[in-house]
């Protein structure tokens, strides 16, 4: 196929990749990204283990999606369609960032709407309209070892990574329903993969994590400052950590609804406006909210 | 490098990343200039100087495959990839790496060079992560004793080792196994 075929899309639409003149397609070098390559391939074969990758520098400071960034990169065609979120949503400062440059490095279309997207970047939610098993899901993870909280020490979590010895991570979450009545983690909650390693589902808020279980959907966790990759393949097992009279459960927002679309089956971010002080909520998902508010106003 | 060389990689690389996630499914690759060199277009996304190849049975790939990915020839025990060519004795892999419970990432990837690969009942059955339940895939041209052999190397999951087969043409196919797979026969 000659390189003007390639930019063209499903959707009989071309990009442009003229427009990307001045940088190599994905700015990395040819040995990063096959390096990246390879661990992508190695975590996939092994779901929910962290393999360790030398992490490059990239044009934004590491802790901003570097890891992230680098899978992105390493994987892009030029016929892809890039979403890129943060909080869910498409607008932030750090979104949009990421999302001007990879398609000026990559010469891709940039999009909002989950359904059209063929790669989604995303910090710290899943959209929440179902992803087929065309698209992949790219996570920047800032702390990919769910063992940390419990052991500070690299080669000792290692060890118990190996060993499949979690009991000290049963025995934190035992310790929180003693003390408060349940399990208080918010976000990063921890979760079995394929039945052995136990991990960091990046900072997600539970609400997600059921979302993560039996997907039609590739995910890629790509940790830049901590240098580590790793992913669920999709129909793959994951489970959140629970005990038998202590069920898993997610946020509760029953008798609330998004102020701006009304949706009530959708992650709800809390607003208080200073002034008159009014409690609101409104989805967290920028580009499902619009895009119900368009169907709504046809 | 030129732009052409690049983006091909991308292309190849992520229909390898659909096989690996999706274990038991064909997918084709984008056109390749020739027969001979197909593995090498194929393989080029993934290697460079940093990797330790082995290749079984198949002289004229090797000697290609040294020269233009710049990965170095190591024994068998050493390999991070092993190729095995249509002619190739595979007994070698008994000694392969599986990586070790720490550092399960170490284990090789094989990349078998086989006749034909179809999707659909009479094949091995897979199940396991990326596969909707279960899978049945056909490969032809495969030794005897092959997949047995791959069902030992994967006996201890983590360790083990992620194989993809690929049918040498220009219009080449692939599928893969990895170690998260379980084989089964019909």
């Amino acid at each position: 196929m000659p390189l003007h075929e390639w930019p063209k899309r499903n959707d009989g639409q071309e990009n442009d990749l003229e427009h990307r003149v001045g940088y190599p397609f994905g700015f990395m070098d040819e040995g990063a990204k096959k390096e990246i390559r390879r661990a992508i391939l190695k975590a996939v074969a092994i779901p929910g283990y962290q393999v360790p990758y030398g992490s490059r520098e990239m044009p934004i400071a590491r802790g901003w999606g570097t890891g992230g960034l680098q899978i992105t990169l390493a994987l892009i065609r030029p016929d892809d369609i890039l979403k890129v979120i943060d909080q869910g949503c498409d607008g932030s400062v750090n979104a949009v960032n990421i999302k001007k440059f990879v398609a000026k490095v990559a010469g891709v279309t940039v999009t909002t709407d989950t359904a059209t997207a063929t790669i989604i970047q995303t910090r710290h939610r899943i959209p929440e309209e179902r992803m087929t098993d065309q698209q992949i899901l790219v996570l920047q993870v800032p702390y990919p070892e769910a063992l940390r909280e419990v052991e500070p020490s690299e080669m000792e979590t290692r060890r118990m990574h190996a060993e499949a010895d979690y009991s000290r991570m049963w025995l934190y979450l035992y310790e929180d329903i003693v003390r408060y009545g349940e399990i208080t983690i918010s976000y990063r909650y921890p979760v079995t993969v394929n039945g052995r390693y136990i991990t960091d589902p990046s900072p997600i808020p539970r609400w997600d994590v059921p979302k993560l279980h039996m997907a039609d959907t590739l995910f890629l966790f790509g940790a830049g400052r901590e240098k580590r990759i790793y992913a669920i393949p999709p129909h793959t097992a994951v489970v959140p950590l629970e005990f038998e009279d202590h069920p898993f459960r997610t946020e509760n927002f029953v008798g609330k609804s998004c102020a701006r679309c009304g949706a009530t089956d959708s992650f709800l971010d809390e607003v208080i406006d200073n002034i008159q002080g009014v409690r609101s909520f409104f989805c967290s998902d920028s580009g499902y909210c619009d895009k119900r508010r368009e169907t709504c106003s046809r | 490098m030129d732009a052409e060389r690049t983006i091909r990689d991308h292309l190849t690389f992520r229909i390898i990343l659909a096989a690996m996630s999706h274990p038991g499914k064909v997918y084709r690759l984008p056109e390749f200039d020739k027969e001979e060199t197909a593995v090498v277009e194929l393989l080029r996304c993934l290697l460079d100087n940093e990797v330790g190849v082995t290749v079984v049975g198949d002289p004229a790939l090797e000697s290609d495959l040294f020269r233009h990915t710049e990965c170095r020839q190591v024994s068998c025990e050493e390999a991070d990839f092993i190729i095995i060519g249509s002619l190739g004795d595979s007994t070698a892999l008994t000694g392969c790496k599986v990586g070790s419970l720490e550092y399960p990432d170490g284990g090789a990837t094989i990349l078998y060079l086989v006749d034909g690969l179809s999707e659909g009942e009479g094949g091995i059955v897979l199940s396991g992560p990326g596969v909707d339940d279960k899978i049945s895939l056909r490969i032809s041209g495969l030794a005897a004793g092959e997949l047995s052999r791959l069902r030992e190397l994967n006996s201890e999951f983590p360790l083990g080792v992620d194989a993809m087969f690929f049918v040498r043409r220009r219009n080449g196919r692939i599928a893969c196994i990895p170690r998260s797979s379980r084989i089964g026969v019909n």
